[in-house]
């Protein structure tokens, strides 16, 4: 019942917090007492089988003068999508905090994030979306003096609640600590010069395994150019070879035109807890984000211990309006497999009008993958004004698909939107493919999906759905997760308080 | 009845409560005094201090990323509300939450599209936890006070148009600025 009560509380009171009380007591203000915060709720269920999946994050922050303290309840139930027992709760208090913050800068001692870089020595983030979480659990001190920045940092990747579902989890405690630093420095506006150092020792019996990783880096900003580089080797275990990561980004932008041209060369230079499940570092992959669904089928996954590539784009805008995106990238691996490139194209056009259309876009996106598995797709995407409120979008794509292990189809996928300024959205999706009966096994012909989405009071969100949707994977800012095939009904809300 | 099912009537009563009293709510009783606060690298790198925008107005901060395509129909119009309001005591800062995997095309899409508010990178998400700025493009609305004056989840076209609105109304509350002596 703890979770029951829990929850309950944390529900009502974001709720009550971010809406039901007058100004002062809303905030919590207290003098210089500041609080806030967010509560997040996701609830699924299936119609087939009734499988139901609760998931819940509650954060709270406070701030007085130059004191903070914040912690996030977690809940899940199941504690994991595809979790075979079903019904067990796993919550608790997964990331808490106190600091202490001056001129000279901030000691904080709990959990944290942090980035080193782009991330090729350490990235440590929260991406609920695609449910990445790998924060530290220890100190983390950062400051600045004049041209110099520095951050130092100790602590442990924590167990997740998600990782809590055996009946006796006494023995999950991750014993992997980290120490890291990372010096800046500006010795001119324009060039930016950084090194770091990251150190992972996990305690064993007759010693540790200890795994050093260490980068350099340079940025320079000169007019349209701008450049950025950054290399770093990691010890390789017990006598291995050591590992290098390499990345380089060249970036030359003015008015009407924007090109960026990235290269990485990353060869056994993956950082993990050393059970593997906990990255510590997490580079570049140049690849490029998606949004459509579509394009998201088979997104790319970075192996940072064998993958090598480039990315090169172009932005440009030909005139008033007018918006054409260019985008090739390939990946391979080091014994010069070509496991993963894409050719993207992207024309759009905004117009100025009170009423009618408002944007066109057209996308053409090719994609091969490693194990056979060719993407042609394109999209249309056209949004009209029909009043000072509302508003139509309609998105229709279609992809084409070779694959040599089950053979070729084609997916059509239309999105028909209603907005409605500023707070209500009416969707309907539905996806179908020509798979014959061998192709298609269990998969449904048809899938259909009606979705609500509607904003409160500016700083809440709800948006409930039904229907079912095909398999594939969720992606946010170049990073997935995948969903199986669902069909039932699911909420979420957040509030802000 | 189940432990989910407990869970779920709690949580439907209370999104059912909420949905109807937004409706209903005074926007004076949603007032926030909780401040906000970041300094971030802009394009070239130099730090932007939200605290030193605040003290020569209202600013107008928008959570948005290269990958986001509601976020590249709302930016042309916050251009527009950038350049209208220049010099009219509004601030308006554009934050893109790209992470490393993206960030290197930032400063080529903006530069490209020649918008003229103020672009800063929070690479590693500070800025975005700090507003709760979990999808994108949500827009808030600063006080000089630090103070959240309004916010807007999302872009559906219109959007503009009420936060034009709510500027001017924001605006139109400021003393009027020293007229300077000839």
């Amino acid at each position: 019942m703890r979770a029951a009560g829990a929850l309950a509380l944390s529900l009502l009171a974001g709720f009550a917090a971010g809406t039901l009380l007058p100004p002062r007591a809303a905030a919590f203000d207290l003098g210089a007492l500041n609080a806030g915060g967010s509560n997040q709720t996701e609830y699924s269920v299936a119609t087939e089988d009734g499988h139901e999946i609760l998931e819940e994050w509650l954060d709270l922050e406070l701030t007085a003068g130059d004191l903070a303290a914040g912690l996030r309840y977690e809940a899940f139930q199941p504690p994991q999508k595809d979790d075979p027992l079903g019904d067990p709760v796993r919550e608790g208090v997964a990331f808490r905090y106190v600091e202490v913050g001056r001129d000279w800068g901030s000691l904080r001692a709990g959990n944290y994030y942090a980035l080193f870089g782009r991330g090729l020595s350490l990235n440590l983030f929260e991406d609920r979306d695609v449910r990445i979480d790998n924060n530290l659990d220890g100190v983390l001190f950062q400051g600045a003096s004049g041209p110099l920045e520095w951050t130092m940092l100790s602590g442990r990747a924590r167990v997740t609640s998600s990782e809590r579902w055996p009946a006796d989890d006494s023995g999950l405690e991750r014993l992997d600590l980290l120490h890291g630093g990372d010096l800046a420095l500006r010795p001119v506006s324009r060039l930016r010069l950084g090194v770091s150092a990251v150190r992972s020792r996990f305690p064993l019996a007759g010693g540790e395994v200890r795994r050093d990783l260490v980068s350099g880096r340079a940025e320079v900003s000169a007019g349209p150019l701008s450049f950025y580089g950054e290399h770093g080797t990691l010890d390789g275990i017990a006598g291995a070879r050591d590992g290098e990561g390499t990345y380089l980004s060249v970036n030359a932008a003015m008015k009407g035109v924007g090109f960026t041209a990235e290269y990485k060369n990353y060869d056994r230079f993956s950082l993990t807890t050393l059970d593997g499940r906990i990255n510590l570092n997490n580079p570049p992959a140049l690849s490029k984000e998606q949004s459509y669904t579509l394009l998201n089928r088979d997104p790319h996954f970075l192996v940072v211990n064998d993958e090598r590539g480039y990315q090169v784009e172009l932005t440009a805008v030909p005139r008033h309006g007018a918006t054409v995106t260019l985008n090739r990238s390939r990946n391979e691996r080091h014994n010069g497999l070509v496991w993963y490139e894409e050719y993207f194209l992207e024309a759009r056009q905004d117009f100025d009008g009170e009423r009618g259309l408002s944007t066109a876009s057209i996308i053409a996106d090719y994609r091969g993958v490693e194990e056979g598995k060719f993407h042609s797709s394109f999209i249309g995407d056209v949004t009209w004004i029909l009043d000072d409120v509302y508003s139509l979008r309609v998105e229709a794509g279609h992809q084409h698909t070779e694959n040599t292990a089950i053979g070729s189809f084609d997916t059509e996928l239309v999105v028909i939107e209603l907005n409605q300024s500023p707070a209500l959205v009416l969707g309907a999706s539905i996806e179908w493919n020509n798979k014959s009966d061998a192709q298609r096994g269990d998969e449904d012909a048809v899938y259909a999906m009606g979705t609500v989405s509607r904003t409160l009071l500016g700083d809440a969100d709800l948006t409930l759905a039904f229907g079912s949707r095909q398999a594939g994977y969720y992606c946010v800012g170049g990073r997935c997760r995948y969903e199986p095939a669902f069909k039932g009904f699911e909420s979420k809300f957040l509030v802000r308080f | 009845m189940s432990l989910l099912r407990q869970n779920l009537t709690l949580e439907v009563a209370a999104v059912a409560t909420v949905f109807i009293l937004g409706a209903f709510t005074p926007a004076a009783w949603t007032e926030e005094t909780r401040t906000y606060d970041f300094k971030l690298p802009d394009l070239e790198g130099k730090e932007v201090s939200l605290q030193q925008l605040l003290a020569q107005g209202p600013v107008l901060v928008n959570f948005w990323a290269t990958w986001c395509k509601p976020c590249q129909k709302e930016l042309p119009h916050l251009d527009e509300i950038a350049r209208e309001f220049a010099g009219k005591g509004l601030s308006v800062v554009a934050v893109s939450v790209d992470n490393p995997r993206s960030v290197s095309k930032v400063k080529s899409y903006v530069k490209a599209q020649n918008y003229s508010f103020i672009t800063v990178l929070d690479t590693n998400g500070e800025a975005k936890r700090a507003f709760k700025a979990f999808s994108q493009p949500y827009t808030v609305m600063l006080k000089q006070d630090g103070t959240k004056a309004f916010s807007n989840i999302g872009y559906k076209p219109g959007d503009e148009k009420l936060i034009r609105e709510k500027i001017l109304a924001l605006l139109a509350t400021l003393p009027a600025p020293a007229e300077t002596a000839e």
